[in-house]
């Protein structure tokens, strides 16, 4: 951590090594879609209390899907989407089974943006959109510091 | 340069993350155009004085109390909204940053301001404010930034935004040839109109004087006739609303619009009620299109518009109506400097139109002969098979005659600075002028019959859209020539 500032702009800004999202990303995932398990279970048993027990079936097998999902997917989603920073380029790659690559040239670029909603600000995580001339493209579950100094970086080609 | 820490940098983007907006408010008649669209709160906040339970001070009362929480549901929201919508401006770029829950923020880089509006209202006017609108070549509908700005604050922003120096009045339409044009739209509808009524009693006449040799299809035709009328009569009456809307849009908007040339920029004014006005870079300016429809060009005028790179193809920047066509070019130079003379100028040969129409016209003649067929053998008494055939028969001669029309109208020329194509499109002629900065795919595709008789199909995209403009059978040989040339 005794890094230079501009060892450790460079570092960021012109690194071709792909680099992950925050960790926190995947916790935020995981809320997500702990607050949908929730919601199955809330469902199910006011079904199991009201209506039939075989309602049961169908909630098991939900609720496995969704444990599934949570155990197995999201750490393979989280895994697979990374960023690469090269000079005047960006590289976004994303996708478990379908997977996809973007790359944003800088020349194309038009301005960037910052977003933060409540659950990313409490987690400290921030999303970057690219306004390109063909149209946005985001890149959420970032560090706010990495987030601004991407930000930052990437606007630096900006001349009037 | 060694000195400085990663800790400082830590330091300093977390005191940013706590530190209070900063940056400049807008206009406070913001609050006021929030509340304007929830104003349906209010006027539940009345419902109380309509019930006829309790006595008229318990009504006023409760209304009164209504009409607080709704005040507070709307004010508190917008005050809010407005503290932390903050902009700045450093002279790179301009920043906009909002929300209170949500953070939202922006920097547009000052290099990449496609076009700057000023939108006055009457509204507006009243608290000496303006509605500026912001944007960038990134193909979104709404602009990237809006504000509400005292109209100093606009000017002085304005100014430094887009340095204008001094424009020439180029474009100021003539009001009487733009009325003529909206007035001529009127014919349309006026003969629509009466038609209805010679279509209805045609109908009547025929339905009479065949009913003993064609029972079937009188029958059928009876019942139809009374629906005939009133149909083509709502019809004549909608088309009727269009054209007072359409003309009433000329003659206050279109008519009244003034176009300004500078080195860098193009001003464009327009608007009598609302008034806005739009500062757009000369650069960003991507194709030129005139479009002459065949009722406007009984008038010899067209309707040129005005596309910029990540424009949205539906909502024109700069919509010329009316404008003489012998003006047409001199429009064209002065708004891009595209020059009148022409360096190549392709065009479809005589040879080519048979693939036009040709194809559709086998189609035609053999649905004709096979509804001709089914009609023989099954009598008047016709199936659903018979009807889809006579539908499909009139689809494809429809399509080889707009085939025949257009075919020969179709060509490419190119310029110092931009192409122009021209071509047919549903009785409308098309010039599109693309710049050469501007094109961003150049596509030359042939189909087998187009490659035995060495002509093909060239589409021309331009930067950041997605409209690809066509020109169909030109000769092989000099398009690839073309290409090398542009590309």
């Amino acid at each position: 951590m005794l890094l230079s500032k501009t060892t450790y702009e460079v570092t960021r800004m012109y690194c071709p090594i792909p680099q992950h999202c925050s960790k926190r990303l995947l916790l935020l995932w995981r809320i997500y879609s702990a607050a949908i398990l929730l919601f199955i279970l809330g469902i199910g048993i006011t079904a199991v209390f009201t209506a039939d027990i075989a309602v049961l079936i169908p909630l098991s097998v939900s609720v496995m899907s969704v444990f599934v999902y949570q155990l197995l997917y999201l750490p393979a989603l989280w895994d697979n989407r990374t960023y690469t920073r090269s000079r005047g380029i960006l590289k976004i790659e994303k996708g478990v089974i379908y997977k996809r690559i973007t790359v944003i040239p800088r020349s194309q670029l038009q301005f960037i943006s910052m977003r933060r909603p409540l659950a990313e600000r409490i987690l400290g995580l921030s999303t970057l959109v690219f306004h390109t001339t063909a149209g946005n493209i985001r890149l959420t579950g970032l560090e706010y510091d990495d987030a601004i100094h991407l930000k930052e970086n990437f606007s630096r080609g900006f001349e009037v | 340069m060694t000195g400085i820490c990663t800790e400082t940098y830590i330091s300093e983007s977390t005191a940013s993350r706590k530190s209070p907006p900063a940056g400049n408010k807008v206009h406070y008649v913001y609050i006021l155009l929030k509340i304007r669209s929830k104003f349906i709160l209010f006027l539940l906040a009345l419902l109380p004085l309509l019930s006829e339970k309790g006595s008229l001070s318990v009504q006023l009362l409760s209304s009164l109390l209504l009409q607080f929480i709704a005040l507070s549901i709307v004010l508190i929201p917008a005050v809010i909204s407005r503290h932390y919508l903050r902009w700045a401006h450093d002279g790179k770029f301009i920043t906009l940053s909002s929300g209170f829950i949500s953070k939202k923020s922006a920097a547009l880089p000052i290099c990449n301001i496609r076009s700057v509006s000023v939108i006055k209202t009457p509204m507006l006017s009243l608290f000496k404010a303006v509605r500026l609108e912001i944007r960038s070549s990134n193909g979104r509908k709404k602009p990237e930034i809006t504000l509400f700005l005292s109209r100093d604050e606009a000017d002085t922003l304005t100014v430094s935004l887009m340095p204008l120096k001094k424009a020439r009045q180029t474009l100021i339409p003539r009001t009487l040839p733009f009325i003529l044009s909206a007035a001529s739209q009127a014919n349309f509808a006026a003969g629509l109109l009466i038609l209805s009524v010679f279509i209805s009693s045609l109908g009547i006449t025929a339905a009479e004087l065949f009913s003993d040799r064609l029972n079937n299809v009188s029958r059928t035709a009876a019942l139809l006739i009374p629906y005939l009328h009133p149909a083509v009569s709502i019809l004549s009456g909608i088309v009727l609303l269009g054209w007072v809307i359409h003309f009433l849009n000329i003659c206050f908007s279109d008519a009244r619009q003034i176009t300004s040339v500078s080195d860098e920029y193009i001003i464009i004014v327009r608007g009598l009620i609302s008034t806005r006005l739009t500062c757009l870079r000369r650069g960003s300016v991507s194709s030129l299109i005139s479009r002459r429809t065949a009722l406007t060009s009984l008038f010899g005028q067209c309707t040129i518009n005005l596309s910029v790179t990540g424009q949205d193809r539906k909502k024109d920047i700069c919509a010329l109506s009316a404008w003489p066509c012998s003006d047409k070019a001199n429009v064209f130079s002065d708004l891009c400097s595209i020059s009148k003379s022409c360096d190549i100028s392709v065009r479809v040969p005589d040879n080519a139109r048979l693939i036009w129409w040709l194809p559709y016209g086998c189609i035609t003649l053999l649905m004709m002969l096979l509804f001709v067929k089914s009609f023989i053998s099954e009598g008047m008494e016709l199936s659903v098979f018979s009807y889809v055939l006579l539908f499909f028969s009139g689809l494809s001669l429809w399509k080889c005659i707009i085939g025949i029309i257009g075919s020969g109208k179709g060509r490419i020329k190119l310029s110092g600075q931009s192409i122009l194509i021209s071509s047919v499109r549903k009785f409308s002629l098309l010039e599109q002028n693309i710049l050469m900065g501007h094109i961003a795919e150049f596509r030359i595709t042939s189909t087998l019959i187009q490659k035995h008789r060495h002509l093909c199909t060239v589409a021309i995209r331009a930067v950041g859209s997605n409209h690809v403009i066509k020109c169909r059978n030109l000769p092989f040989e000099t398009v690839s020539n073309l290409s090398e040339r542009i590309m």
